[in-house]
């Protein structure tokens, strides 16, 4: 006794399915049959036409291919970044999560100390200190050398310069928006705790214009140790109360200045941003 | 037919060592092997080649473009696939995503387009049972492979591959040496290798470096024709040969000057690439 059934499907019927014309509960009908009738699969095959079979199978891999992604990314995806963007902003390996808390635990632990002792110069060590973590995390990110597919991505044609900025704002971004923030809760120095932001910026575009030439992690320790030396020079003698207006940097002419040096290191930059196209510039060894 | 690759008078110095020194050579479709020593030149050479190391002096032209121009570099960038060295991959990332991230960064946006291609190179090397595996679970011989993947990404017309096959076991690399014969119908392959067998199955031509300076430019054939006559089987070591080793047999092998008593055998390309090698360090250290 053969259990296939005696019923077939007939050529239209297996048309219209393949077509996707049929109603919802005749195509679940047809389609329960053709998993058990032979014959009815051998006709229909024919009428599947190939460019059809091939788009849905794309469709099926690429669902299946699709990477879980990353939850930023999904967040910078959802806020329009474009992919390729947002892929290699996440790829990156910049240790940017372990920068982001330490600049946060490094702020936390001055708030604290400012709040008990009372004293103007815990501000001012913060002022000085902030911008220094920012620099270190491009220093961190923006090595071709470090990143282990390096070698790779210097031989795409997407160039090093956007790669390398891509990079760099993968950890600054997170660093400063925490670093702002808690120091606008400083008590009594809401304004003034924000002073360190440009300097911070004209450091990092200092760094990158100077590691078109040398050694980006040279740059880096001779800028920032210049920045901590002239602060101590600074403030010699200076009382308490008016630390922060001691050092001129924090005084709207420096700050003035910082902005005039920020803007032409980033010229630099973008003149001489196909320095940074080869694996051999930036080396530190 | 124009040659892909054409090297003057190249050079390239690292602190007082030469790693290469004067070359000129072209290169075009096919398949060609650089063998030599570690520390030969050969690595320098491909860098420069592959866009990622400047020259110090001489002229360089990869698929018609100077590398030293920035669209000349980005022009020739578009076209070539590469195999560093020692490449290194994000433990963390899938193998699908790892090289997914390569094409974008090679430029591919349209994203169904570029999850097939992604899709067909890592089937191109076997990998597509494990794609969606995290780099760091997969073998050495799966690492490799996966960046063997990203240099197939896009067709490109000139590959550059730099030891590609070590570390892979006999299967791997019969399959590796498949996928290259098969690209080198159309395109020009350029690669690295210490294991002259790979030259041997794989390489139309094949040239020898060793001290920054060619030693070699030729048919395997021709490499091995260098070393007849001077291959010998004998059944006592001889402390007096350039080279000498037991092999399977019990027998000695011997490269250079007969031993007493021993027989002239047929060479290898290994024989030739070793007396080549083995004469130039004994001529450097004469002179």
């Amino acid at each position: 006794m053969n259990n296939q059934s005696t019923w077939h499907a007939d050529r239209d019927l297996l048309a219209g399915y393949v077509a996707g014309t049929l109603s919802r509960s005749r195509a679940a009908s047809i389609e329960t049959h053709l998993t058990s009738c032979e014959p009815c699969r051998e006709l229909m095959m024919p009428l599947a036409s190939p460019e059809r079979l091939a788009r849905n199978l794309a469709t099926l891999f690429d669902t299946v291919d699709q990477p879980r992604p990353h939850r930023l990314e999904t967040a910078l995806l959802r806020a329009g970044v474009p992919e390729n963007f947002a892929r290699v902003l996440v790829v990156t390996p910049s240790e940017r999560g372990p920068w982001t808390v330490g600049v946060l635990v490094a702020l936390l632990i001055a708030i604290a100390a400012e709040t008990f002792s009372g004293s103007g110069r815990v501000l001012f060590v913060l002022l000085v200190a902030a911008p220094l973590l920012p620099l270190a995390g491009v220093v961190a990110a923006t090595t071709f050398r470090q990143d282990p597919a390096g070698e790779i991505l210097a031989a795409a044609p997407t160039p090093g310069f956007s790669v390398f900025l891509m990079r760099a704002l993968a950890v600054v971004a997170p660093t400063i928006v925490v670093a702002f923030a808690v120091a606008l809760l400083l008590p009594e120095h809401g304004s003034e705790a924000v002073l360190w932001l440009l300097p911070s910026f004209g450091l990092m575009a200092m760094t990158l214009a100077l590691s078109t030439w040398l050694p980006i992690r040279d740059v880096a320790w001779t800028l920032g140790a210049l920045w901590a030396l002239a602060a101590a020079i600074a403030i010699r003698g200076a009382t308490a109360a008016d630390i922060v207006e001691t050092y001129a940097i924090f005084r709207p002419s420096g700050q003035v200045a910082v902005l005039v040096l920020t803007l032409a290191a980033g010229v630099v930059v973008v003149l001489r941003r196909d320095s940074l196209d080869l694996i051999e510039i930036g080396r530190t060894s | 037919m124009s040659n892909t690759i054409e090297l003057s008078e190249v050079t390239k110095s690292y602190g007082s060592t030469r790693a290469v020194d004067g070359i000129s050579i072209s290169f075009g479709r096919g398949v060609t092997g650089l063998l030599g020593p570690n520390g030969a030149g050969k690595t320098t050479l491909l860098r420069m080649i592959a866009t990622v190391l400047a020259a110090d002096s001489g002229t360089v032209r990869v698929l018609g473009q100077d590398p030293g121009d920035v669209s000349g570099r980005l022009s020739i960038r578009r076209r070539l696939g590469y195999f560093p060295q020692e490449p290194g991959y994000y433990d963390n990332l899938s193998a699908f995503d790892f090289v997914d991230y390569i094409a974008i960064l090679k430029e591919m946006t349209d994203r169904t387009a570029r999850r097939d291609e992604v899709r067909r190179v890592l089937t191109e090397v076997g990998l597509d049972d494990v794609m969606h595996k995290r780099i760091k679970t997969l073998s050495g011989g799966m690492r490799r492979r996966v960046i063997v993947a990203q240099a197939l990404l896009g067709h490109p017309e000139l590959l550059v591959l730099d030891e590609p096959a070590s570390g892979l076991d006999p299967e791997q690399r019969l399959r590796f040496r498949e996928t290259v014969s098969a690209i080198a119908e159309h395109h020009t392959v350029l690669l690295s290798t210490h294991q002259t067998e790979d030259v041997a199955a794989l390489c139309q031509r094949v040239v020898v470096v060793d001290h920054g300076r060619i030693l070699h430019d030729g048919t395997p054939e021709s490499l091995v024709d260098q070393a007849r006559g001077r291959v010998w089987l004998a059944d006592q070591p001889d402390s007096a040969a350039r080279l000498s080793w037991r092999t399977g047999s019990g027998q000695h092998r011997h490269i250079g000057d007969p031993p007493a008593g021993a027989t002239l055998t047929e060479p290898a390309l290994e024989d030739a690439y070793l007396l080549l090698v083995g004469q130039r360090g004994s001529n450097t250290g004469e002179g």
